[in-house]
């Protein structure tokens, strides 16, 4: 490897340490007594400066130095812990990952901001003079031992494989003449046996039936016969044994306990951490092991190209939409299919499927990393806008495609930026309304019928529905005489140019506009809704499409068309009478479902595929669930099957339609639109008016 | 990458030239990708009337455009023997839907002249010039207007 | 064959970057015979199954750190006598009379230069 590629190496390492580093500090903030937990933080930093001065980093150098010794002193116990240190140390964390980010684009940093973190730092340790033997020495003195080459390189290590071999006689090898001391004598001639004896099962004397089996024999055999060999020994008695032969790793030399070190003049409570566990003990030290269990060697990853990937997925997609048309194109031929060639589709069918999962689920990846780095931006929110706000996430290990996690990082930054700085009171209003000083920012991630949802809800004063309705029409959004419910109240924040001049925030110089957010997701083919309570808090739900390639569709037959219905939606297929079927208001109409009355919606004049009802359509109905746990009922004209489908986005090439989720392929090549049926529920769905042409302009 | 609206280039550009509706066309060569039989297209709800629907392209979902109807001119009739040209506008990727393509020609700069001032807005939107050729009069078409705006093509 | 080219050498750090920097410099000596490893204890099983004449190590490392591994080493029978040099990038008195109790050859402080490491090699090994 090149000076250059290790470099680069280094910057992708630093973002692993930087992330252990953080996950560290929180720890700590919560409260962790776990010493390891400060050693791995430790040791993150200490690695951020190794590497970086390999490549003369000085920045970084002198800053991580400073950390990672106040670090060191509370390892130590030479500094004690309290609350304003692990502040310090949180932003520490922020800065050094700032100047890591400056290192890497070769910019250069404010050297203010690292003195103050550095005085902070200082200031909460407390201690400027530690005791001398644990300062860091700085040009240590060591006399090297010269290793005496000549001898020759030890014998290498036992050769051939490790077998256990677990040998129990039953009552009948009495009678059969088999003698274990003599397979086990058999066995010893293959290599070297070690033995345990069993006789847990051996009765007292009086007890004892000379013709019942008691012992069992454990025996570790290192040889460099065959399995096929060590079988051998057994092929007559193996019928009258239990046994079992399996194959093991070398065992891993046990260590005798340290003898006493020689202690260094001063004093004895110089002992660092990794010391303790090796100091002698009356039992057998494994100094192999560390205390907390946190000795897991870390989940094998490979970094991967996202290009590839890519080009992978849409590979698969393809595999799969082919293998349907080959399937398809087999039963219109007329052929008569021989069972092994209906036994092979399927096959093929099936490890499409498994191919096309295991493919998507290479970009699915947890949504923990963005939800960590949201833990900063609340910091900094809250402390530029004067308040004390804490975050807790739900739900980071749900899984979303990688492309969407990153596109999410903007609009839940704005989001979250917003809601400590206008969701949340000021920290006197809320000790006036019996709520805690410190606010509390929620933000959780779950699968939901299909979709992603992502919720972000803060407990601060909820929206002043007076103050938004009167900004609305200042600003000429709205007309002064409109009648709004409070939801539609709510989602006037969403207009843009909303954004209230008034409420300049010491952030970014003005609030940014959640007409910005919403048009941030609804390009990733989501979209967001608001909820709040006044007094108690504002939701904001981020909806966000299918992300699995496959998704498992019931497909509908609606004026002609077929469209396809994500089946984890589906409650159930009723076909109602027309009794069941009741209007409701000004052109909606409901259906009895057995005593419940659900919003019930002609698929076909949703979408526009038609402009009336027709009686003898949409004679079936489907049950389905929405985003906010109802339901709804879809109408439509026939139900054809149900099967796989490749998911195909619209929004590259033409854009978000309302209702429609997605495309699909279907096995004749034809294309099916897949439906949304939360969003088929949306009042606007069916406002939604035909562009005019443009001549008319 | 050569836009394909640069028209400062003082070479020649290749031209593909087609009808529809009874009138010439052309489009720059360099957007366009391929040109393939009809196949219907499955409708898109809410769509404008010129928005004919998507089709399949080897795995994308692309749109159809009815150009002639988009022009403001009558739909043409459903043909078997239409033709799609498959248009790269910007990053996406887009289906033309004309009867019939006629000619690959390829014309100095020099040779288009500006689009003549006349009433229709449809004509200035669409059409960025025209070239005189046999008696025929060939329309270029301005790709970049054709897509619909606002709700159809951005979020 | 030179005694370069005989040489078996294990480096042993948790970080690529660190492991690179060493690797280098054993590149550059045109010293062929290494393996690297990102795991003390793995590191132990290695070696006690096929030793080395050298081991070249981290100290910070999770898990068992470098002078765990250098005791290891020197209590299991047949690679007692294996040459350990110790890298770090922090060295205080208790490290290093560890270090010395436990016989570690050398030790060399980072970040290093190439001619550095060469040295705190050769002094171990004699002349490359």
């Amino acid at each position: 490897m090149s000076s250059i590629d290790l470099k680069d190496v280094f910057f992708v390492e630093c973002e692993d340490l930087l992330v252990a580093m953080d996950e560290g500090l929180r720890e700590l903030e919560a409260g962790s007594t776990d010493p390891e937990t400060v050693n791995a933080v430790f040791r993150a930093v200490h690695s951020i400066k190794g590497g970086a001065g390999a490549f003369a980093l000085a920045d970084l150098v002198n800053f991580a130095h400073k950390f990672e010794t106040v670090l060191d002193d509370v390892r130590a116990s030479r500094i004690e812990t309290n609350p304003t240190l692990f502040g310090a140390f949180l932003v520490a964390g922020d800065h050094l990952a700032d100047l890591v980010a400056a290192a890497r684009d070769g910019v250069q940093t404010d050297p203010s901001a690292s003195e103050k973190a550095i005085a902070a730092l200082n200031m909460a340790g407390g201690q400027d003079d530690a005791p001398a033997d644990s300062v860091e020495i700085s040009a240590p003195v060591f006399a090297p031992l010269a290793l005496d080459l000549d001898l020759p390189l030890p014998v290498t290590g036992p050769e051939g494989r490790n077998f256990r071999i677990a040998l129990k006689p039953k009552d009948s090898a009495i009678n059969a003449g088999h003698d274990a001391a003599l397979l086990l004598q058999q066995l010893a001639e293959l290599g070297t046996l070690s033995t345990t004896i069993d006789a847990s099962a051996l009765p007292d004397a009086t007890a004892f039936d000379p013709n019942k089996s008691y012992l069992g024999w454990t025996a570790d055999l290192l040889t460099e016969h065959s399995l096929a060999e060590i079988e051998e020994v057994f092929d007559f008695a193996k019928d009258d044994c239990e046994l079992d032969i399996s194959e093991i790793e070398a065992p891993v030399p046990d260590l005798p306990p340290l003898p006493d070190l020689v202690e260094p003049q001063d004093t004895a409570e110089n002992v660092i951490a990794e010391v303790s566990e090796l100091a002698p003990q009356p039992v057998k030290a494994e100094a192999a092991k560390s205390k907390s269990g946190s000795t897991a060697a870390p989940r094998q990853t490979i970094r991967v190209d996202i290009e590839r990937v890519d080009r992978l997925v849409d590979v698969v997609g393809e595999l799969v939409i082919h293998q349907a048309m080959l399937s398809e194109a087999i039963e219109q031929s007329g052929l008569r299919i021989e069972a092994e060639v209906e036994r092979g589709l399927d096959q093929l069918r099936q490890l499409s499927r498994q191919i096309q999962e295991s493919v998507m689920s290479i970009r699915a990846q947890p949504v923990k990393p963005l939800f960590d780095r949201m833990h900063r931006i609340v910091r900094e929110a809250s402390a530029a806008a004067n308040k004390t706000a804490r975050l807790i996430t739900e739900g980071e290990m749900t899984e979303v495609d990688k492309t969407i996690i990153e596109r999410l990082a903007d609009p839940l930054t704005h989001m979250i930026r917003n809601a400590v700085d206008h969701g949340l009171e000021k920290m006197e209003k809320r000790l006036e309304s019996g709520k805690s000083e410190e606010g509390v920012v929620t933000l959780s991630a779950a699968h939901r019928s299909g979709r992603v949802l992502i919720t972000l809800s803060d407990d601060g004063g909820g929206i002043d529905r007076d103050r938004v309705k009167q900004v609305a029409i200042s600003k000429g959004l709205i007309p002064a005489s409109a009648d709004l419910t409070p939801s539609e109240i709510d989602n006037l924040l969403f207009l843009p140019g909303f954004s209230t001049a008034s409420e300049v925030s010491n952030l970014s110089g003005r609030g940014v506009g959640m007409d910005v957010v919403k048009s941030e997701i609804a390009g990733l083919g989501g979209r967001v809704s608001i909820a709040s309570v006044r007094g108690e808090g504002t939701t904001l739900t981020i909806s966000l499409p299918l992300t699995l390639a496959v998704l498992d569709g019931m497909v509908v037959e609606v004026s002609g068309q077929l469209l396809v219905l994500p089946v984890s939606s589906i409650i159930e297929t009723l076909r109602p009478e027309a009794e069941a079927k009741h209007s409701i208001g000004t052109g909606d109409t409901v259906l009895d479902v057995r005593g419940t009355f659900v919003p019930l919606i002609d698929v076909g004049t949703r979408l526009g595929f038609r402009e009336v009802t027709a009686s003898d359509c949409g004679s079936i109905v489907v049950l389905v669930e929405r985003d906010d746990d109802d339901c709804l009922a879809l109408m439509v004209d026939g139900i054809r099957d149900q099967r796989q489908v490749v998911i195909k986005g619209l929004e590259g090439n033409y854009g978000h339609i309302p209702g429609i989720a997605a495309a699909t392929v279907l096995g004749d090549g034809s294309v099916a639109l897949i439906l949304d049926p939360s969003d088929l529920a949306n009042p606007s769905s069916s406002q939604r008016s035909a562009l005019q042409p443009v001549a008319a302009e | 990458m050569r836009n394909p609206n640069d028209t400062a280039d003082p070479d020649t550009q290749e031209l593909v030239v087609f009808k529809t509706a009874d009138q010439d066309f052309c489009l720059d060569i360099l957007s366009v990708r391929e040109i393939r039989g009809w196949t219907r297209p499955a409708s898109l709800p809410h769509a404008p009337s010129y928005v004919q629907g998507v089709i399949n392209l080897r795995g994308s979902v692309v749109p159809i455009i009815d150009l002639a109807s988009r022009l403001g001119l009558p739909p043409i009739a459903a043909n078997d023997r239409n033709v799609i040209i498959v248009t790269t506008i910007g990053t996406q990727i887009a289906g033309l839907l004309i009867e019939a393509v006629t000619d690959i020609l390829s014309i100095p700069a020099s040779e288009i002249q500006p689009t003549p001032d006349v009433a229709s807005d449809t004509a200035r939107t669409f059409i960025r010039g025209v070239i005189a050729k046999e008696k025929r009069l060939i329309r270029q078409i301005d790709i970049t207007q054709l897509l619909p705006k606002a709700g159809g093509a951005a979020a | 064959m030179s005694r370069k080219d005989q040489l078996r050498i294990m480096v042993v750090d948790d970080t690529a970057v660190s492991r690179g920097l060493i690797t280098q410099v054993l590149d550059w000596l045109r010293i062929e015979n290494y393996q690297t490893c990102n795991d003390g204890k793995e590191a132990l099983q290695a070696i006690s199954q096929s030793p080395v004449h050298l081991v070249i190590s981290d100290y910070y490392m999770p898990g068992l750190d470098g002078l765990g591994l250098l005791h290891g080493l020197r209590t299991t029978k047949g690679i007692e006598r294996t040459g350990f040099i110790l890298v770090t990038g922090r060295a205080d008195e208790t490290m290093m009379a560890k270090g010395r109790s436990l016989g570690m050859n050398n030790m060399i402080l980072k970040p290093f230069t190439k001619e550095q490491m060469k040295t705190c090699i050769e002094q171990v090994v004699g002349p490359l």
